[in-house]
């Protein structure tokens, strides 16, 4: 049976706008010859935006629908109609990444929970009637151009966990023993570089189970004439296992995952948005010591209790 | 070229505390091929340390040894010699040269080293060497109470032989040397 | 035939060869001085000069163990040294080096924790240890490692260690083959499941072997992951392109895009682990692959990981972590300090608060004593201080110190919190020794006011004692060192922590000081000594103190002569006791000069006894060779400078106290000496006779009849040469006597041992002893009451009835006598005595009686020669020795024709 493969020549497939796309498809078949009615790729591109349910109630995320918004696409014959011979053939292509008219540029892409950008090459050996036509696709990725802006300013934004910021919710006890945990967080950041900063336990009278860091991501999709909007959690860091020594200052470094983040970005019908949430969970009872800490596996995690603090956070390709 | 170091009766512990320092200090290890003693060391650490001199060993029997199994006399060849040790005190009468030759026909050696005397003696007889390297500590001996310490470094070279007299006299070693040549075969028949 | 007339001394000096003096010869020693070559030139081209050449050039050859301590080579000057032939990076030959040291400090960690028998596991850790599945490959381990419930496993349960170890090193295996197997990330998930094994410490003394274990496997990936983004940046941005090789020495400026772009993916995939112990483990292990992104060794990452790990509040947990991190530093940036400094520094918190108890309660729910807990904490502590000190410039030693609080940074005051004791300790061992030298006094103060749980001070002193034995302070500290150890170490409560120190100190004292502090030091050991009897351990340290001390450099007969010894020596019993004996008597006899002073006997003495009194009459014979030796050697190393009278008191004593052991040979010798010694000082007479009879009377109670006749000739040697006539010819006669016991000894002797041929057997010693029994009947006149040839006669009856001992044999001995005997001058007289022949001169009877006597021991000869009985083993054939003795003529070449 015939098949059709394409594959790009840049092995990890990370390109930026204005560059040239290259690649090679690849016809196989058994037949000596394979007659066709051309070949034609296609690179595409699209912003996918989904509803959430939380946000909208069920009802309305079935029925309202949004439509994709598409980014790029180049639609063109590489090869004309013809004959191709056995086995193997490879035809070599190009297209320059361009956007579409409609939009005035190329999304970085971007994996999330409601939002996401997506690219894709496709390609269909067309063939005479009766015949199956031949298709092949492969994702491909954008990335902003780098090194055209300076890295940012570390500036830092400083905050300070206690009790008084934090929701009823938390609960009396904690809240009498008190907890300040302060530190600073550089908010700009760079995609490619760690999240940067340092984080203090000034004092803390509950036990502490664990302090993390999470990178959060906030994305708003445009329905009727409000925004969508939904939190949700990108990568969790722990910064300590317990409760550090009082005072010591522990750096904050988190790699931002590829493809999970992107450049906040805001744009009519949609937005994302990043924030940094520090965040430390109590065990709250019966207070149990590190040497019985139970294996998260197999034993039942005890009962914690969270407190955290959201920071925003700008991140850029630089 | 072959060093040979002959040295013997250092009657040690009972008659002298040890090797004079002096020589301790000329006798390095690594420089001498072959040792030949012909005995009354005594004691088996002085052997030991005769050992660690050189690997190359040859002692024989005096009547105070302390180690059973050396033998009565002993014959070996080294360069174009033959030598033979023995202790001497079984010479009748002690030192006499006329009854070392006799021991040196009898063993049919080139060299013959004895002791026993503690005196330092070399005698030619009938193209033939017999030396004695005297008491290597000062002890005394059966004979007399004023003993040099000596001993005997025979540098052999094929068929010549440069015996030097190591002797300390009045705290100073004096070194002595005695040049020998071995008679070709005919003449050493006649 | 008539015996033939010698003059012995004419004999001699025609034979004798001339010496004439020489300069050069073969020992002389190599370092002469320059100025003599020019004469002596030309006397060493023939000379045998040369031939100590080759061997001297050996003192010349550039050995590198010769040299003092090695120069420590600066770090920048150590990157520049790249092997021209290795064509990676040089950091390969760190890698190695901090590699080979790890396996070194592994094998102690494995051994120092063994961990056997079996442990409770939790699942994380079970999951590996499953038993059974003969070869799993690494997805489905991983699914074990992510799924521990689908594996039907319970929560927690026993398993041997044996097992557990095994599991994780066939992990290990499984890591490299999933690489080749290019399940790479999957072989990085096995890995960060790995790391996460170490989040488990619940079983805290398997902890030190998990982390070995572990880390094992870490290094693996990182090992992996470095030789792939080599070969990805070898390989190009497309992989069918030609390789281009990375130059040796590379720099991340010849690292391709792609390649940094797959590295950084890497430190991303680590990057992404929630938990941070793990995470910090990982990135560790592919530490050495920022070298492909950055221009310098990754110092500010190093400090970063060493800060995060501040968020690990486990102390074990977090002492391990740090010991991963520095030993990757070790590999990667050995003269990156601060990151190590500042984690000591974050781990001494926790560790102060262990030592403070503040973890008992958690310790108690694991069975752990606090003190065990410590001991699990040591290895990371040590190593990291050893880290640090290693290569580190000197400049920087104050500073460190005050960092860890071990010295004030200004020399003002002590410092206001004390590092733990462990700390000081591992500091004190490991410090570079010039810098303790230098710094001894503030380092005493300090371990003087060190005292914790974590080390003993006992051994913060050893510690400090070692180094400064080798490197001792400036003379003007040396004192208050001293002093201040001492005021600390005098107060010890536990006898074996005083005597440990007490071990460690002398041989300070011993270089530094003179003998009246070391005498000081000897008493307050004996003041310690007094109380209740020491225990094993304390008795071990006592036992290497005696050895120090009297291997040292102290004289010995000074240290021998303080009572203190004594106490010392009292202080052992039983084995201990025989073996610091034995250590006090190796001593005396390896000292290098007489012992004189009659003050150093008592220990001597005492320890002798001690010996001596081990030695009952069951104890075999080998047994009794080992302390028989030891009093053989020390008695004639006893001699007391022109006392006679008091060194025969001595050996009277040896003589009555050791007559257990066979000593009475070094008896008999040492009193021979004596008499000689004091004979030649013009001592009276009678002493010197007194001596002769001590040796009389010991020799009687040898038991071998050889040795004992060997002895009695000496003593009728020395008797003859000090004129004691009577005891000469009483002892000749005794060995006369005593011939037939020897010959029989000699046969069951023979019997019982025959010695291998080359040796003297029991017949030809015998032949010898006799012909050595001659020479004295020569040398030595028989008393006028019994004749001139009494002894003689005497001696001839003897041999006649000795089986072994042929006529031919006999003829060989006396024939060469009574020749001597005839001549008017003996070849070595005595002195003052006329020879026999001249004292006899006129009297025809001797002439006869020597005649009579050459002509029947003749004639026994020759018949027993035609006889074909054996001729002498030792002397010479019959012939030689007829011609030797007879005046030539028909008579005697007739005769020996026969022959």
């Amino acid at each position: 049976m015939s098949s059709v493969e394409v594959k790009l020549l840049r092995v990890d497939r990370i390109f930026h706008p204005g560059e040239l796309l290259e690649g090679i498809i690849t016809v196989r078949t058994p037949h000596p010859t394979l007659p066709h009615l051309g070949i034609w790729v296609k690179a595409e591109g699209t912003v996918n935006l989904q509803l959430s349910s939380k946000a909208l109630g069920v009802l309305e995320s079935l029925y309202s629908n949004v439509k994709p918004i598409p980014l790029l696409s180049s639609h063109f014959e590489a090869a004309p109609a013809g004959q191709l011979e056995g086995p193997t053939n490879q035809i070599p292509f190009s297209v320059k990444l361009d956007p579409a008219e409609s939009s005035s540029v190329l999304l970085e892409t971007y994996h999330g929970a409601y939002v996401s950008v997506t690219y894709a090459i496709s390609v269909e050996v067309r063939r005479p009637v009766l015949k199956r036509t031949l298709q092949a696709s492969a994702e491909f990725i954008i990335e902003g151009p780098r090194g055209r802006r300076p890295p940012p300013d570390p500036t830092f934004v400083d905050f300070a966990l206690t009790p008084d910021n934090q929701p009823e919710a938390l609960g009396s006890a904690i809240r009498a023993a008190g907890f300040q945990v302060s530190g600073r967080v550089a908010t700009r950041c760079c995609l490619a570089e760690p999240l940067t900063g340092e984080l203090r336990l000034d004092h803390c009278g509950t036990q502490l189970h664990s302090i993390d860091l999470q990178v959060l991501r906030v994305e708003a999709v445009r329905v009727g004439g409000r925004m969508a909007t939904e939190v949700t959690d990108v990568q969790t860091t722990q910064i300590a296992d317990g409760a550090p020594p009082a005072g010591l200052a522990l750096p904050l470094h988190v790699v931002l995952p590829r493809l999970l983040t992107c450049p906040t970005l805001s744009a009519d019908a949609f937005s994302v948005a990043f924030r940094a949430r520090v965040q430390l969970t109590f065990i709250a009872e019966p207070p149990r010591k590190w040497a019985l800490r139970p294996d998260a596996a197999t034993e039942a995690r005890p009962d914690t209790v969270v407190a955290s603090l959201d920071v925003p956070l700008h991140l850029l390709r630089c | 070229m072959v060093l040979v170091l002959a040295l013997g009766d250092l009657h040690i512990p009972h008659r002298a505390p040890d090797l004079p320092p002096k020589f301790k200090q000329m006798l390095v290890p690594g420089k001498i091929q072959h040792i030949l003693s012909p005995g009354n060391l005594c004691i088996k650490e002085v052997q030991d340390y005769l050992k660690g001199l050189c690997s190359d060993v040859h002692i024989v029997k005096g009547e105070y040894d302390e180690v059973q199994n050396y033998p009565e006399h002993k014959v070996l060849t080294i360069g174009g010699f033959k030598l033979g040790i023995c202790h001497g005190h079984q010479v009748v009468p002690w030192g006499d040269v006329e009854s070392l030759a006799m021991l040196q026909r009898q063993l049919d050696v080139d060299i013959l080293i004895t002791g026993h005397t503690h005196q330092f003696k070399a005698y030619k007889h009938q193209g033939r060497l017999m030396i004695n390297p005297g008491s290597a500590t000062g002890a005394y001996s059966s004979i007399t109470y004023d003993v040099n310490p000596s001993f005997v470094l025979m540098d052999i070279d094929g068929q010549r032989v440069v015996v030097y007299v190591y002797e300390l006299v009045n705290g100073e070693v004096k070194v002595d040397k005695i040049d020998f040549r071995k008679p070709p075969p005919q003449a050493n028949e006649s | 035939m008539s015996l033939r007339m010698r003059n012995y001394e004419l004999d001699e000096s025609r034979l004798l060869l001339q010496r004439e003096p020489c300069f050069h010869h073969p020992l002389l020693p190599r370092a002469a001085p320059r100025q003599e070559d020019g004469p002596a030139k030309a006397c060493a081209t023939a000379g045998p000069v040369e031939a100590g050449l080759p061997l001297d050039l050996n003192a010349e050859v550039d050995d590198p163990l010769r040299h003092g301590p090695a120069v420590a080579v600066p770090w920048e000057q150590r990157r520049e040294r790249r092997p021209s032939d290795g064509r990676r990076w040089s950091g390969e030959e760190q890698e190695r080096a901090a590699a080979a040291e790890w396996e070194g400090r592994k094998a102690a960690i494995l051994q120092r924790f063994t961990a056997s028998g079996s442990i409770a596991v939790t699942a994380s850790l079970d999951v590996v240890t499953q038993p059974g599945r003969a070869r799993l490959s690494a997805a489905q381990r991983l699914e074990q490692l992510e799924h521990p419930q689908r594996a039907g496993q319970e929560a927690s349960r026993q398993v041997a260690v044996a097992d557990v170890v095994a599991r994780l090193r066939e992990l290990n295996a499984d890591l490299s083959s999933a690489w080749v197997a290019a399940e790479r990330l999957t072989a990085l998930r096995l890995a960060i499941k790995v790391a996460r094994l170490l989040l488990d410490v619940s079983v805290p003394h398997f902890y030190p072997t998990l982390f070995v274990l572990v880390t094992d496997c870490l290094d693996t990936v990182g090992g992996l992951v470095w030789t792939r983004i080599v070969r990805k940046a070898e390989e190009g941005d497309t992989p069918t392109g030609p390789p281009k090789r990375l130059p040796a020495g590379f720099t991340w400026r010849d690292v391709p895009a792609a390649a940094q772009e797959t590295c950084r993916n890497w430190f991303h995939k680590v990057g992404a682990i929630p938990e941070l112990l793990p995470r910090l483990y990982l990135e560790l292990a592919l530490l050495r692959c920022y070298h492909f992104l950055e221009p310098a060794p990754p110092a500010a990452t190093l400090a970063r990981l060493s800060a995060m790990m501040r968020g690990l509040t486990h102390p074990l947990a977090a002492a391990y972590a740090h010991l991963y991190l520095v030993r990757r530093t070790a590999a990667v940036a050995p003269t990156e300090k601060a990151p190590l400094v500042s984690g000591l520094r974050d781990r001494l918190l926790q560790y102060r608060s262990v030592l403070a108890g503040h973890h008992d309660p958690a310790l108690q729910r694991s069975a752990l004593s606090r003190a065990a807990y410590l001991q699990l904490l040591d290895p990371p502590l040590e190593i990291t201080i050893q880290a640090l000190l290693k290569d580190a410039p000197p400049a920087q030693l104050p500073g460190l110190l005050a960092s860890l609080a071990c010295l004030a940074p200004s020399q003002g005051g002590p410092p206001v919190a004390l590092p733990p004791a462990a700390v000081v300790l591992h500091l004190v061992a490991h410090l570079p020794g010039p810098f303790v030298a230098a710094q001894a006094l503030p380092l005493t103060r300090l371990v003087a006011a060190t005292s914790d749980a974590s080390a003993k001070q006992a051994a913060l002193f050893c510690a400090l004692g070692r180094q400064l034995a080798e490197h001792p302070p400036p003379r003007d500290q040396q004192a208050a060192v001293l002093n201040d150890t001492w005021k600390v170490v005098a107060r010890f409560s536990d006898l074996g922590d005083y005597l440990a120190v007490a071990d460690v100190m002398l041989p300070f004292v011993l270089r530094h000081f003179g003998l009246p502090e070391v005498e000081v030091l000897l008493r307050d050991i004996a003041r310690h000594l007094r109380g209740p009897p020491p225990p094993p351990a304390a008795l071990a340290s006592l036992e290497h103190l005696l050895d120090t001390l009297l291997a040292g450099p102290a004289p010995l007969p000074h240290l021998l002569a303080l009572p203190q010894v004594g106490a010392v020596l009292a202080a052992f019993d039983g084995d201990r006791r025989l073996s610091a004996s034995r250590c006090v008597l190796e001593a005396a006899i390896n000292w290098p000069a007489p012992l004189t002073d009659p003050a150093c006997l008592p220990p001597l003495l005492a320890a002798a006894r001690a010996l001596h009194d081990a030695v009952d009459p069951t104890v075999p014979p080998a047994a009794r060779a080992a302390p028989a030796r030891l009093l053989c050697r020390l008695i004639p190393k006893v001699a007391f400078r022109n006392d006679t009278e008091r060194q025969l008191a001595f050996l009277g004593d040896c003589r009555a106290a050791f007559c257990n052991l066979d000593v009475q040979g070094p008896l008999v010798h040492t009193a021979l000496r004596l008499a000689v010694t004091s004979q030649r000082a013009g001592a009276p007479r009678d002493l010197v006779r007194a001596c002769l009879a001590f040796c009389a009377v010991t020799l009687s109670a040898v038991a071998a009849p050889l040795p004992r006749l060997h002895l009695a000739l000496a003593t009728a040697e020395v008797a003859g040469s000090a004129g004691a006539l009577a005891h000469a010819e009483g002892a000749l006669r005794a060995a006369i006597d005593a011939l037939p016991e020897v010959a029989r000894w000699g046969q069951d002797a023979a019997t019982a041992a025959a010695a291998p041929p080359p040796c003297s057997t029991p017949d030809a010693a015998l032949e010898a002893a006799v012909r050595k029994l001659a020479n004295l009947v020569l040398r030595i006149p028989a008393s006028l009451d019994s004749g001139p040839l009494a002894l003689l006669h005497r001696l001839r009856a003897a041999l006649e009835t000795l089986s072994g001992f042929s006529p031919v044999a006999t003829a060989a001995v006396l024939l060469p006598v009574l020749a001597a005997l005839a001549q008017p001058r003996l070849p070595a007289p005595l002195p003052g005595l006329p020879a026999p022949a001249a004292a006899y001169c006129g009297e025809p009877a001797y002439a006869a009686d020597l005649a009579s006597l050459a002509a029947s021991v003749t004639a026994a000869a020759i018949t027993a020669a035609h006889a074909g009985e054996a001729r002498a083993r030792v002397g010479p054939p019959l012939g030689p020795v007829l011609r030797l003795v007879f005046q030539p003529g028909d008579d005697l070449a007739r005769m020996c024709a026969q022959l």
